[in-house]
Parts: C-alpha cells; structure tokens; sequence
C-alpha cells in the first residue's frame, strides 16, 4: 500500500512533470524504471531488447506529456505506454521469439557458496520460466497484480479492459500457473 | 503462497535492470528531454492544475506536522497511562524516576513562590506515602531487606530535598509576598514537618532494622530544621511587623529605602497586623505544645531506665567511652521541672504578654535540652542491647549477630537551616559511634 505522504508526493511532481519540468520526470524515472524494466524483460526475454524498449518508453511517455495528452495516473499510464510498446515490438518482429537457454546460463554463474540464497533465486528463476509459459495476458495481469502490487482498477485501465474481465482473467491466469508450477 | 513467491519476483537479479545501464538512460532521457523542450515550448498549466499543485504543495508542508501531531497525541496519551502507573510508585521501582521527573515538572509549572511552597509540601507528603508503603510491603521483609533499605533511603532522601526546598521558597514568599501571606504558609509548612516527625516516630517504633531506623532519624532531623526555620521566619516577620507599624511614616519610608523593612511589610494596615500577630502566636503555641510532648516522652523514658543498666553501663569500658553515667543524671535532672518545664512556662508567659521573640527564644532552648536528652537515652539504649547481644553470643564467637555498624550507612546532607537556628549542631552527631571491632574486643 501506498502511503498518503507518498502519494500526495508523487500527485505533486506529476503536475510538476505536466508543466515540463525535467527533475520531475528524473523522479519518475527513478521511481518506474526498474518496473518497467521487469514487466518488459518477463514479455521479451532478452536483457538488450528490454533495456531498448525501457528507454523508448520512457520517452514516449515525455511526449505524451509534452503533447498535451490528458493524463490521471502517471503509473498506469506508463505501463499502458510499455504494454503498448512491447506489442508494437512484436508485431514488427513477427511475434520472434527469443530463446530461453540464456537463463539457465545466468543461473550457473550464480555463486554457489550462498547456497539458501542461490536455492531461493533457483526457486524463483524456476516461477519465473513457468510464469513465461503461460499466455501474454496472463503474464501481465499476473505480473501487474502480484509482482507490481497494482490495484485491479489500474490494471483494468493498462490492459484497457473491464474491472470484472480483469478479475477472471487474474482469476483464470492464476489457477492456469498453479496448474503448471505443481507439474 | 504462490502471490508471495511472485511478489518475491521483484528482488530476482535476474530481472533487475543494471545499475550502470539506469544511470546511462537516465542521461540520455534527459539530454533529450532537454533538447526537445528548446525546440517546442512546453505547455503551460491550467488554472485549476495550478490550484492543484499550490494545494498539493501546501498540504504536504503540512503533512509532517499532521504525523507528527498524531504521534505527539499517541506519546501524550501513551505517556499518560505511564504517568498515571508511575503515580503508584515507589522509590526503587523503574517508573518512580518518572514520578519524580513529573513532580519537577509541576514545581517547573509554577510562576508563584506561594504555590511552588506549596507544592514542595505536597511532595514531602507523598514522600511519606512512599515510606508507609515501603515498610508496610512485607514481600520485600526477609529476602530483600538491602533494597527495602535502599528505597527507604532513597525516598528520605528526597523527602529532605522537598523539605528543603519548601524552606527555600518559602524564603523567597517571605521577601515577595504580604507577611499574612508568609504566616499562613509557615502554619501549612510546620503542619507538614509535625506530620513527618509524628510519622516517622511511629515507623521507627515499628521497625527493627538499625540502618532504616537510622535514616528515618535523619529524615526526622531534617523536617525538624525546617520547622526551626520556617518558625523563626514567622517569628521574624511578626517582629518587623510590629516594629513597622511602631515606626512613622517618614522613618518607615527610609527603612524600606535602605532595606532593613520590605516593601510589602511597610504595607501592613491594622487588620493585617492583627492577623500576622495571631497567626504566629498560635505557630509559637504549637510549638510550645510540641516542645512539652517531648518532654513528656523524655520524661517517660528516663523513668524507665533502670537503675542496672545504668550499673551495667557504668562497668564497662566502651560504656564509658561512650556515655557518662554523669550524662543520664544530667538529663534526668535537666527534665525536672526547674529547667525544661520551668523555661516552657516562662515561655507561655512570654507569649501571652506578646513579646513572641523571647517566648520563641525559652522554647528553641527547651527543644534543645530535649534534643540532648533523647540523643543520650538512645545510646544509652543502644548500649544496653548491644551488652544484651553481646552476652547472648558469648563462647560462641559470631560476628554475624553484632548489628551493622552505623557508620556505614551514607551519611544524609543535612539540610542548612536559616535564621536563628544557622549552624545548631545536633547533640546526637557529636556522639561517637560503637564500632564492631570495640565490640568483638569483648
């Protein structure tokens, strides 16, 4: 849960961000970056095209703003820009999947000598893979619900769907992992 | 379960962006952010989001004062709940400094000396509270007999400091405040130091141990001085009283310039006079009154001894070193009705002629022939028990049962006295104490 003074704080730079001022979209940044990172690298799996598609969204965003384009919340307008953006991403690519080997590499060179820690992030490498297998919308609202801690009224704003599909697809999405996690 | 391990997905590395990648990014953005803010003019708020923002700033300046209010009214009524358990405390309990740090506030509280007088005295009172509820709680009795005596001696000691600094104020009353004013709290203070000394009294006939007897006696020393003072002041007041309502006007006016009489006492009409006079002659009744129960008492405890303990004493070595038989006769003489009770009635006399000063002077010297007089009867006890003792352990050659040497309590800072009575010396400090060596000798 979001505190007031953070909230109150954020609805400050975000009119700040409106009249243009560059600190306040620094703080933004700050603020959504690795977010938007996670939520991009989960859909496109590979580190360099994440960080690409991060820094595009960032800047769309701007525009937006500077475009006079009405805006009420900044957080679930930036994941609606990286939903957007990582659509638009794969229809130039042809939905090319990128492949998953470059994981368990990642994995190996893990230090082996934390090995609760090491067992812990193997755990959730292995949620991680299975979170992947599931559909795209499925992923999202898992990743926007449980991951991000978004409220299903932003989430139904980002997917731009009904409050209630959100709830069954969340509903669905998540009886749909268990399934695969027990396998 | 599951929603846990995915939120945990937050932390994976694997997922987290570089920390040198976000710097450069982060540059990037700005730079052209910047660029492009040249090139278009950025649009201006609207009026409503300006009262937005203006709003928003305004509310968060006061949104730490908000939490801060909100913990300051939990600390408040947190600390309340504190307090109001500290109230019940006792010296030696982990909420009794908190009791005395409230009570200090209180005294800090106060603008007029009158109530700060007043307040000194309330706590002398609660200090004998304390001291009840000490001796009175038997769960300490047998098991923990040092810390009951160290809360005892924590408590008296305090409740010297209230005494004193009641005195101390009451100083301060007498150069600020009307002499009716003074008076009055002078009866209030000997009323409490009566308490104490009746207080105290009964406690020590209560208690056994040696050392608390000890600093119950120190405790009674102090409220006794106090009394002394705050007598003497009233004592004082009432003569410059009378010796301004004596004078005229002119030579009254150079008094007051020059500072021998106060402002407020140059002040005193007729009725006032009146009051001041009646209000330290029934002060000075007392204390006749209080002299004379002394007297009685003294009275009653030379009778008692016997004539083989005086022999007793007169056998042995420390015995004398301690005490001149010579000594008890002189006390049992001194309380004949030549000395002691022959001064009380000149005093009586004196005061019903309405010279109060001299009246005063016969009963400080009464009260010092008692006080004499007690100090060699307790030794004289003290020596007749310890011979007891000593007979009782005889052969057996225990240390154990010889009772704590006096001396190894710390000794109380006595409190200064003022006026008449600056630098008395109490007869029973002058006395050497029986040390345990002397006794093992035997």
């Amino acid at each position: 849960m979001k505190s007031l003074k953070s909230s109150l704080q954020e609805r400050i730079v975000f009119l700040r961000l409106r009249s243009g001022d560059a600190d306040a979209f620094v703080f933004f940044y700050d603020k959504y970056v690795k977010s938007i990172y996670r939520y991009v690298l989960i859909k496109v799996s590979a580190k360099e095209v994440a960080e690409d598609l991060t820094q595009d969204i960032f800047l769309k965003t701007w525009q937006h703003l500077v475009d006079k384009k009405q805006i009420a919340n900044f957080q679930s307008f930036v994941f609606r820009i990286a939903r957007n953006t990582v659509i638009d991403y794969y229809r130039q690519n042809n939905r090319q999947e990128l492949p998953l080997e470059f994981l368990p590499e990642e994995l190996e060179q893990a230090p082996a000598d934390h090995s609760h820690s090491f067992h812990r992030s193997l755990d959730l490498e292995k949620l991680l893979q299975d979170l992947r297998k599931l559909k795209p919308e499925y992923q999202e609202v898992i990743y926007l619900r449980y991951v991000e801690d978004l409220s299903i009224d932003d989430i139904a704003q980002i997917v731009d769907m009904q409050k209630s599909a959100v709830r069954v697809l969340l509903h669905r999405a998540l009886s749909k992992l268990r399934e695969i996690t027990k396998l | 379960m599951l929603s846990h391990k995915l939120s945990n997905l937050k932390n994976l590395p694997s997922l987290t962006p570089d920390k040198d990648w976000m710097e450069k990014t982060r540059y990037e953005l700005l730079a052209e952010i910047s660029a492009q803010s040249k090139m278009s003019r950025v649009q201006r708020l609207t009026l409503s989001e300006r009262a937005d923002l203006f709003f928003s700033t305004a509310l968060r300046r006061f949104m730490p004062s908000l939490t801060r209010m909100i913990a300051a009214f939990l600390i408040i009524s947190l600390g309340s709940g504190v307090a109001f358990a500290a109230q019940a405390s006792v010296p030696g309990e982990m909420l009794w400094p908190m009791k005395r740090s409230m009570e200090q506030a209180e005294l800090s509280l106060t603008f007029s000396q009158v109530k700060e007088t007043e307040i000194h005295l309330k706590h002398v009172s609660t200090r004998l509270g304390e001291i009840d509820k000490i001796l009175e709680d038997n769960t300490l009795e047998s098991t923990d007999s040092v810390s009951k005596e160290k809360a005892i001696n924590l408590a008296v000691r305090h409740l010297e400091k209230d005494v004193a600094g009641a005195d101390a104020s009451l100083k301060i009353v007498k150069e600020e405040n009307r002499p009716s004013e003074v008076v009055a709290l002078v009866k209030k203070v000997t009323a409490v130091t009566k308490e104490v000394k009746t207080t105290v009294k009964e406690k020590q006939d209560i208690v056994s141990d040696k050392v608390i007897g000890n600093v119950l006696k120190d405790a009674a020393e102090a409220s006794k001085k106090v009394n002394d003072s705050a007598v003497s002041l009233a004592v004082q007041v009432h003569e410059e009283v009378v010796a301004a309502s004596n004078m005229k006007p002119q030579d009254l006016a150079e008094a007051v310039a020059t500072g021998t009489v106060s402002v407020e006492t140059s002040k005193v009409d007729q009725q006032e006079l009146q009051a001041v006079k009646d209000g330290v002659k029934a002060i000075v009744e007392n204390e006749i009154k209080d002299a004379s129960l002394d007297i009685q008492d003294i009275k009653i405890k030379t009778e008692a001894v016997k004539a083989e303990d005086l022999a007793k004493v007169k056998d042995q070595v420390i015995g004398s070193e301690i005490l001149q038989q010579g000594e008890v006769e002189k006390v049992i003489k001194e309380m004949l009705p030549q000395t002691a009770e022959l001064k009380l009635d000149q005093a009586k006399v004196l005061l019903q002629e309405g010279s109060i000063k001299d009246a005063m002077t016969k009963v400080t010297e009464t009260k010092e022939v008692s006080q004499k007089a007690e100090a060699v009867l307790q030794k004289l006890d003290q020596i007749v028990s310890d011979s007891q003792n000593r007979a009782a352990t005889t052969g057996v050659r225990a240390t154990s049962t010889i009772p704590l040497p006096v001396s190894t309590t710390t000794p109380f800072k006595k409190i200064e006295a003022s006026g008449a009575l600056d630098g008395q010396n109490l007869s029973s400090s002058t006395l050497p104490l029986v040390k345990p060596e002397d006794l093992i000798k035997f």
